[in-house]
């Protein structure tokens, strides 16, 4: 196992890094770097609705804001596009402190409805701002990423290869950050939390500086996944903050298995690739995304991954032989 | 001074009065038995004194200190430890999960160092999981330190709660019936464990229905009856108490 286990890292290495040497279709490129950006949205989503276990519907909402964010600071203030990009998950993160010191006070259901509210209206800001945000026309023709470093010279991102690389940068830190906090008292303190508010309590765990910490980080990666997104497609609108995201991002959590990193990510390349090649008409879509959150809630509560991780379990238990307690 | 003390302690649930201006105090060192009949308003003031419950009228102070209606965990960072009626453990985290999660907020705690794991907080870590093994070993539950938490039996789960509180090292610990539901040998263990931690230091106030763990263990007994405090003294005066016989036996038996 111990010499096994670098090899499927440097093997997953090399096949992540060559993608755009076999994948010659544009279009399925296209779906590749698409599954990256939901990765980071249901990843970071996960955070909130998984590990704090908050439903909260506000996620479209800080991508809008970090997409937003970056595009002005480019287009308007004519700032580097690093310097757009470094802003737009720290001011995500800042709206949802103000949003969540209010909202994550209240019962469950009560945050889940605010939530939707700021959601609801952020959107409305977006259309009707128009000297800021061009209204319902959202703002085409946003540069493309161009990174300006001293010493190194510049890059820019104009293939779909560049951004690819830029893609997968983003989503290995944006694992690697999840899965440290989550294995750090931080995530313990999280998980105490959801499972009972008023033993974590006593136990010292402040929850609702906790609650903000996990909303504001959940909501600092979906920033940062505006931003790229916005500098991808070279247009930001209002559809940024559409409410079909929520039923996108919780499908991908659900199914692929809340509170589990493989899981969502193979829930956000799973949900990335389906419509895509159903070609499902966007009605019938909501019908049977809905069919499945209930097969999956009822047959696989623990989604994909609580599945592999209960077989990886069971497998590591007869190996090693049951554990006897009086 | 009195380490954690009650003065004038009501409590209110909408027309019934559970707490009635309660004084009431532990002193350090002590092992203090708080009983009386069901619905007497014990743990209502436990609850009143760890901020579970918002208080209606009086105050409570740590150290007198005024920690009325303070937050539960500032409560709890202060030194107050508990445990409940009904075991609260999480039992979907490991034993030794547990016991580090019941003192990670006391060493201090700041989120992005953690989550990089400097190696202050990596010292953190081994400092608590080693104070966590020598409790475990203390009550006999180091050979399921990775079982999940909710794989033990009752008894095991209610010496893992108990532990739990000695984490981070508290200042007094407050235990609603450490005794019920146990059985006798656990029992006796559960008390020749606090009689131990007594001597090393620890103030105790105990919530106990059976009188033999309370005429043994404690130093000095206060009896609740509907929300008032009827008697307060060392156990052997306070069973002897007309009104205290009252309240558990009626009237007859306190005239005879």
């Amino acid at each position: 196992m111990s010499i096994f286990r670098p090899l499927v890292f440097i093997g997953a290495g090399v096949l992540l890094a060559g993608i755009p040497y076999f994948v010659t279709s544009p279009y399925v490129m296209h779906l590749i770097i698409l599954s990256g950006i939901y990765i980071i949205l249901a990843l970071s989503y996960d955070i909130v609705v998984g590990y704090l276990g908050m439903l909260s519907l506000a996620h479209p909402a800080f991508y809008g804001v970090g997409a937003y964010t970056s595009v002005l600071f480019v287009m308007k203030l004519n700032a580097p596009f690093l310097l757009a990009f470094a802003v737009a998950g720290p001011l995500a993160l800042i709206v949802a402190l103000i949003v969540g010191y209010p909202a994550l006070r209240l019962s469950y259901h009560s945050f889940a409805i605010v939530t939707l509210a700021f959601t609801l209206i952020m959107r409305i800001v977006w259309i009707n701002w128009e000297g800021l945000t061009n209204g319902p026309m959202g703002i085409p023709g946003v540069p493309r990423p161009r990174f300006v470093m001293p010493f190194l010279g510049t890059i820019d991102i104009e293939t779909s290869t560049g951004y690819y690389y830029f893609i997968l940068i983003l989503v290995i830190l944006t694992c690697l950050f999840i899965y440290l906090m989550i294995n750090s008292r931080v995530g313990r303190a999280l998980l105490s939390i959801r499972e009972n508010e008023i033993l974590a309590e006593t136990l010292g765990v402040n929850a609702f500086k906790y609650r903000m910490i996990a909303f504001g980080i959940g909501a600092f990666f979906a920033g940062i996944a505006g931003s790229f997104t916005a500098h991808y497609i070279t247009f930001v609108g209002p559809e940024f903050t559409d409410f079909y995201y929520i039923t996108m991002l919780l499908i991908m959590v659900i199914l692929g298995g809340s509170g589990t990193i493989h899981g969502v990510i193979l829930g956000a390349i799973v949900f990335t690739f389906v419509p895509e090649y159903l070609r499902i008409s966007p009605e019938f879509r909501d019908v049977i995304y809905g069919v499945i959150l209930l097969l999956t809630i009822i047959f696989m509560p623990g989604g994909i991954g609580g599945r592999i991780n209960d077989m990886m379990e069971s497998r590591k238990r007869t190996s090693h032989g049951a554990v006897g307690n009086n | 001074m009195a380490l954690l003390e009650t003065i004038d302690l009501t409590k209110k649930f909408f027309g019934l009065t559970a707490l009635d201006k309660v004084n009431f105090h532990v002193d350090q060192g002590e092992i203090v038995g708080l009983i009386g009949p069901n619905g007497s308003g014990k743990t209502t003031l436990f609850n009143c004194a760890t901020g579970v419950l918002p208080v209606s009228g009086g105050s409570v102070k740590f150290r007198g200190e005024d920690i009325t209606n303070h937050p539960i965990h500032e409560i709890a960072l202060k030194g107050v430890s508990r445990t409940f009626q009904i075991i609260r453990i999480f039992p979907k985290l490991t034993v030794m999960e547990n016991m580090l999660l019941a003192i990670q907020q006391h060493q201090g705690e700041r989120i992005i160092s953690s989550i990089l794991r400097t190696a202050h907080v990596r010292r953190l870590e081994r400092q608590a999981r080693e104070r966590a093994s020598e409790l475990l070993d203390f009550v006999g539950l180091t050979s399921l330190k990775d079982s999940l938490a909710g794989h033990l039996s009752y008894g095991q789960q209610k010496l893992l709660e108990f532990i739990m509180a000695f984490m981070p090292n508290p200042e007094v610990v407050l235990l609603d019936e450490p005794a019920a539901a146990v059985n006798p040998t656990m029992i006796k263990k559960m008390m020749d464990h606090i009689i131990q931690l007594n001597e090393e230091g620890y103030t105790f106030c105990i919530i106990e229905h059976n009188m033999d763990v309370v005429m043994e263990l404690c130093h000095r007994v206060v009896v609740l009856n509907y929300g008032e405090k009827i008697a307060d003294g060392p156990p052997a005066e306070v069973v002897k108490d007309p009104r205290v016989v009252e309240a558990y036996l009626g009237t007859e038996h306190a005239a005879a």
